[in-house]
């Protein structure tokens, strides 16, 4: 072992590979950083350039794209209010109130420094632990994905703002939004009318775009008009303690980041859960123990951290399963997969024996990229406050054009920048009635996974709705569920009387 | 002359949306499978239609027993004639694009939302137009090997 992890070292610490991971982690935060544009996107692209490559360069490469994604999605989220990957939409919700509040770059501070710290504890727990991490992952079969969606699902209570009603209503509309297209599991068609663009179904990236972004700008346009207190203008506090996080507010932060840490990379190893439900649990988790829950949504430096942490921690997590079962974890991960194999590794059981070098260099290249994160993400921080310089006049306009171009390239298709600009309509009669976008958002994520695993698990058991009160995990899932709702509805009725 | 509140409203609409989505729509825009739960493809959303009615009901309810009945005079309209002139640009766009290709109707659009939002200055238009245009379709088409849209007039 020793051998190998000597071996490891001497291939990944060459300058060559070290300028990979920075490249990476650059084009990581600046694709990650622009809506529309996915990391999913920018790994698939370069793939290809990575053919003629040593492996052990070429997954640094990957890597960085990786990890640089996952904060770069924050910036613009806490700048514009518009999440650069879905995953950062959690980020948005106290992120942007505290850019309102001038705070801007301090919460991209703590997004950076709670999302290396995160990424960084998941890496380890990858290193160490992850066979039998792994192995528990696999033990989630249909019945107990329903059950955790089914539990994710509370975060509902804590994003839905001043009333519960409105976000279950709006978390309702994003389910039933996820129904349309093809039904996943008979793969026949619902509410398409006879429209081939339907059949693929509502995008996520599209409805993102629009509920966030493009009902950002117009309300702005309705501000212009009638100084609406909704839309105040985003500007760089000149105190220092308004762009700086201190260690005070660091160690208040550290709770929520290593809960983050902790469910990121559980959740992360369960293949299919993705990074945006940790990000929001983990949000909606850091409100339920806060002493100051009223201040979630305000602009909470904890909230940024909690979202921050519960996303990134998922990077290092996904890869538990590739690497010990061969299983990706999400599409990245699959993408990374075919990376592997171009390079003649087969990820699995056997790699640590045939490979076991390069899963060491892999592993360094992990914490190199952390660590090059902090360098790369502070510098991107300094470069991005520089776009609240410009005025809203020439911003609005660019962002409304990005959002245009970013959407169509999702998918090529005219009718996914119809679907964005139909739900910033929907996003801004929501802003309106004070209907939370983030619930609507949060139930059109879960839904097809609330669906999907509901469906399997009835198929595999014949239609035995006991199915999920019989195995323990679910068990344990559908339990904490009802403690949770319970407590929800007690403290409604308090408030109410 | 007492009216109701916009929520009241909003709810009431819901409430009828779902109905109409649980009588008639479903019905009628979801393929038949077969009668089981699991493969009946209008079981989900059906679940979905009847949580959504009821909480609709709820908010009915809630909303009623407030009793906060405004005015109508006082109800400030949802949609202003500035943000009705944004939208219809918006798809003018989309219609644009579609039709003369990519990079003029970006730069055409781009230069009409910089005087919409106050630039006045022409200089700065054109020249914010013509760049960013060009930036963008140097990036996502050169780049990013997006295939952006050339246009029917000019693909001919």
């Amino acid at each position: 072992m020793l051998e190998q992890l000597l071996h490891g070292y001497q291939l990944m610490f060459c300058w060559e590979n070290i300028m990979f991971v920075f490249l990476g982690l650059g084009v990581g935060v600046f694709v990650g950083s622009i809506p529309g544009l996915t990391v999913t996107m920018a790994i698939a692209l370069i793939v290809p350039l990575t053919f003629t490559m040593q492996p052990v360069p070429a997954l640094a490469l990957l890597l960085g794209v990786y990890k640089g994604g996952m904060f770069g999605g924050s910036i613009s989220a806490i700048l514009i209010n518009t999440p650069g990957t879905p995953a950062a939409s959690a980020t948005a919700l106290d992120g942007y109130p505290m850019a309102k509040k001038g705070q801007a770059v301090k919460a991209m501070k703590i997004a950076l420094y709670s999302s290396v710290i995160a990424d960084t504890g998941s890496d380890l727990i990858l290193i160490l632990v992850a066979p039998p991490l792994a192995l528990i992952a696999l033990r989630f079969g249909p019945p107990e994905i329903f059950s955790l969606v089914l539990f994710s699902l509370t975060i509902i209570a804590a994003v839905s703002g001043k009333s519960l009603l409105k976000g279950l209503i709006a978390a309702t509309l994003g389910l039933f939004f996820a129904t349309i297209g093809m039904d996943p599991v008979a793969g026949l068609s619902r509410y398409t009318f006879g429209y081939i663009d339907i059949l693929k179904g509502i995008g996520l990236i599209p409805m993102l775009i629009g509920l966030f972004a493009v009902a950002e700008i117009l309300l702005k346009v309705e501000n212009n008009q009638n100084q609406d207190a909704r839309t105040i203008k985003v500007k760089i506090s000149p105190h220092p303690a308004d762009n700086n996080v201190n260690w005070k507010e660091m160690r208040g932060c550290l709770r929520s980041i290593a809960r983050g840490t902790a469910l990121g990379t559980f959740l992360g190893a369960i293949p299919g859960i993705g990074s945006t439900i940790t990000a929001f649990l983990n949000y909606g988790m850091a409100r339920k123990v806060s002493k100051h829950p009223e201040t979630f949504g305000q602009g909470s430096l904890d909230g940024v951290a909690a979202a921050e942490s519960g996303n990134s921690a998922v990077c290092g997590a996904t890869l538990i399963p590739l690497l010990t079962l061969g299983i990706p974890g999400d599409i990245i991960t699959a993408i990374i997969l075919g990376a592997f194999m171009i390079h003649g590794i087969a990820p699995g059981p056997m790699m640590f024996q045939e490979h076991g070098s390069i899963i060491y260099a892999l592993f360094i290249g992990l914490m190199i990229c952390n660590a090059g994160n902090l360098l790369v993400g502070g510098l991107s921080i300094k470069i991005a406050r520089n776009i609240l310089k410009v005025p809203d006049a020439i911003l609005y306009p660019i962002i409304l054009i990005l959002c245009f171009v970013g959407t169509y390239a999702c998918d090529n298709s005219m009718f996914d920048v119809g679907v964005m600009f139909a739900f910033g309509i929907i996003g801004f009669l929501m802003r309106k009635l004070d209907y939370p976008p983030a619930t609507l958002l949060i139930g059109f994520i879960l839904g097809p996974m609330l669906e999907n695993s509901l469906r399997q698990s009835l198929i595999m058991f014949d239609g035995n709705f006991g199915i999920f009160f019989q195995r323990p995990i679910s068990l344990g899932f559908l339990v904490i569920t009802i403690i949770t709702v319970l407590t929800i509805m007690i403290n409604a009725y308090r408030r109410a009387r | 002359m007492k009216t109701y509140s916009r929520n009241q409203l909003f709810s009431l609409l819901l409430l009828i949306f779902s109905l109409l989505l649980f009588f008639f729509i479903t019905p009628m825009a979801v393929e038949k499978g077969g009668i089981e739960a699991a493969q009946d493809p209008s079981f989900v959303p059906n679940l979905i239609t009847i949580i959504l009615g009821l909480l609709s009901f709820l908010m009915l309810l809630a909303e009623t027993f407030k009793s906060q009945l405004i005015p109508s005079g006082k109800m400030a309209p949802l949609f202003s004639l500035r943000l009705f002139i944004a939208i219809s640009f918006f798809i003018l766009y989309m219609i644009s694009t579609s039709l003369i290709g990519y990079i003029p109707a970006t730069f055409l659009a781009l230069a009409i939302y910089l005087f919409f939002f106050g630039v006045r200055n022409w200089t700065t238009i054109i020249v914010l137009s013509t760049s960013f245009a060009v930036f963008l379709y140097w990036f996502f088409a050169k780049i990013m090997f997006v295939m952006l849209p050339v246009g029917t007039i000019f693909k001919g």
